[in-house]
């Protein structure tokens, strides 16, 4: 018996294992879970049980499966050719013949009780990224063949807090009211007959291993890159910089070409991913004249590494004589562990205000 | 290693005229800002509340028939720019989809509304564009208590 997650609002980066796991709050935050009560290892005619009806064979407990599916009961089964729900016309052992005719042979899927395995109840919960409070618990249903579509935006909207600073004075600033991040957990019960005699079940709860971002943002609706658009939906994987050579990732703007107007604030956004915990991040500019021609020396100072997490802002330096600017981010130091605030003592350094 | 793409970003170091910078929230969820021109100030747009009628009885002492109670004012002011490219109208158009709209000026910040139906583009002259609309301050209430 399993109730897992089968599909993760994730996007995959071109030829990397990483994903962009930043989706937009304002379209569906989406993930798929599927109920299997046995998988299966195929299905074919088995001279042993029936010579002209197709039997399953199942991972289940053998001396256990004739006592939950016996002759006449209903299942759902999905394996390739065998999608919907069957009468069972004999069970032995692992083995389960079916009351159709057989339709051809099938390779691995799932198995579902229909009339033994009653009142299935996921439950979810969200947790908050950061503090691991409950956000809240959604009791979604699976449809009849086990599947469940569950949409959790509306849960992690109930904590946005739009805000927004123009005036930020330190080179990056997280906005944390518009951006964050989660784990989802899930479990669920159920009422199962075992030889007549109906007992509960309850599947412990798991919590995914993945933390999930999110930003107050919403993309249009999206399709295939077939069809001219991006192809990732409400994933902002295009905006997700990654510590991997190729991430050409877009700042926050919808200003193809800023502008920053003399002695007022300014600032970019862009997404601090989880990613760079090892290494800091660097902004780099370079200033530029009229002709695009370069204007003193390119600069680059260390972005401050506990804001990441969250979409950020980020200051850039006043571009004094020049026309336009170059702005982007680089990977830095890696991050040794060492790292000492101002005014903290390293250790094995003498304070200076110890008593002599 | 570069992670990021390289933003191009102008630097404007003629100011326009009576400026005001409007800093909002894009769709995306990032920072975007302009510094506008002010064309009108302070149009103010006041609504009466509830009213006051003195009884019949005490009309013959009364020295009004009614009297307001309650007054809402909206203040608003008028903000524009001209010669603005392609690119940058679709950047200031997302002021009108934005959930947080801020007049900053100095260190503080005004949380302001851009007033429904008020954004007017307009042809300049080789392609650029105009635009003019209006952003309402926050409300003010006056009462007679």
């Amino acid at each position: 018996m399993s109730f897992l997650i089968t599909r993760r609002p994730e996007k995959p980066f071109t030829l990397s294992s990483k994903v962009s796991r930043w989706t937009a709050l304002g379209n569906p935050y989406i993930f798929e879970f599927t109920r299997a009560d046995y998988e299966v290892n195929n299905t074919l005619i088995r001279p042993a049980y029936s010579t002209t009806l197709p039997t399953v064979w199942t991972n289940a407990n053998p001396l256990l499966l004739p006592l939950v599916v016996q002759a006449g009961d209903r299942i759902y089964l999905k394996v390739g050719l065998y999608d919907g729900v069957f009468t069972v016309y004999s069970v032995s052992g692992q083995y389960i013949t079916l009351d159709t005719e057989h339709l051809g042979n099938s390779g691995s899927g799932r198995l579902n009780l229909v009339d033994n395995l009653t009142n299935f109840r996921p439950v979810i919960n969200i947790y908050h990224g950061v503090s691991n409070d409950v956000i809240d618990t959604l009791y979604p249903k699976t449809d009849s063949t086990g599947f469940l579509m569950c949409d959790v935006s509306g849960v992690i909207r109930s904590t946005v807090d739009t805000y927004l600073n123009a005036n930020i004075t330190d080179i990056n600033r997280a906005n944390k009211g518009i951006s964050g991040s989660f784990k989802i957990g899930y479990s669920a019960t159920y009422q199962v007959k075992v030889n007549g005699v109906t007992t509960n079940g309850e599947i412990e709860e798991v919590v995914d291993s993945y933390s999930y971002s999110w930003l107050s943002a919403s993309k249009q609706i999206d399709g295939l890159t077939a069809d001219g658009m991006d192809g990732i939906g409400q994933n902002l994987k295009d905006y997700v910089p990654k510590n991997l050579s190729g991430s050409n990732a877009k700042f926050l703007t919808m200003f193809e070409t800023p502008t920053y107007f003399a002695g007022y604030p300014f600032s970019l956004s862009f997404l601090y991913d989880e990613d760079f915990s090892d290494v800091y991040l660097e902004r780099h500019q370079q200033n530029l004249n009229i002709n695009g021609g370069n204007v003193g020396s390119e600069t680059d100072d260390v972005l401050m590494i506990n804001q990441k997490g969250y979409v950020n802002n980020l200051l850039v330096d006043n571009p004094t004589g020049a026309d336009s600017f170059d702005v982007w981010l680089e990977t830095g130091d890696v991050v040794d562990g060492d790292y000492v605030l101002d005014g903290g003592i390293e250790i094995g350094a003498g304070s200076k205000y110890a008593i002599p | 290693m570069i992670v990021t793409e390289k933003q191009r970003v102008n630097h404007e170091s003629c100011v326009p005229e009576n400026p005001m910078q409007l800093v909002w929230l894009n769709s995306l969820g990032g920072v975007d800002s302009w510094v506008f021109t002010i064309h009108q100030e302070h149009d103010l747009d006041v609504k009466n509340g509830d009213m006051f009628e003195p009884i019949i009885n005490y009309l013959q002492t009364a020295n009004a028939r009614q009297r307001v109670l309650m007054k809402d004012a909206y203040m608003s002011i008028k903000l524009g720019y001209e010669g603005l490219t392609a690119q940058q109208v679709t950047g200031i158009k997302e002021l009108l989809i934005s959930p947080l709209v801020k007049v900053v000026s100095g260190s503080s910040e005004i949380v302001v509304v851009v007033k429904d139906g008020t954004f007017n583009l307009g042809d300049v002259f080789d392609s650029k564009r105009s635009l003019e609309f209006e952003i309402v301050l926050p409300k003010l209430y006056t009462n007679s208590f």
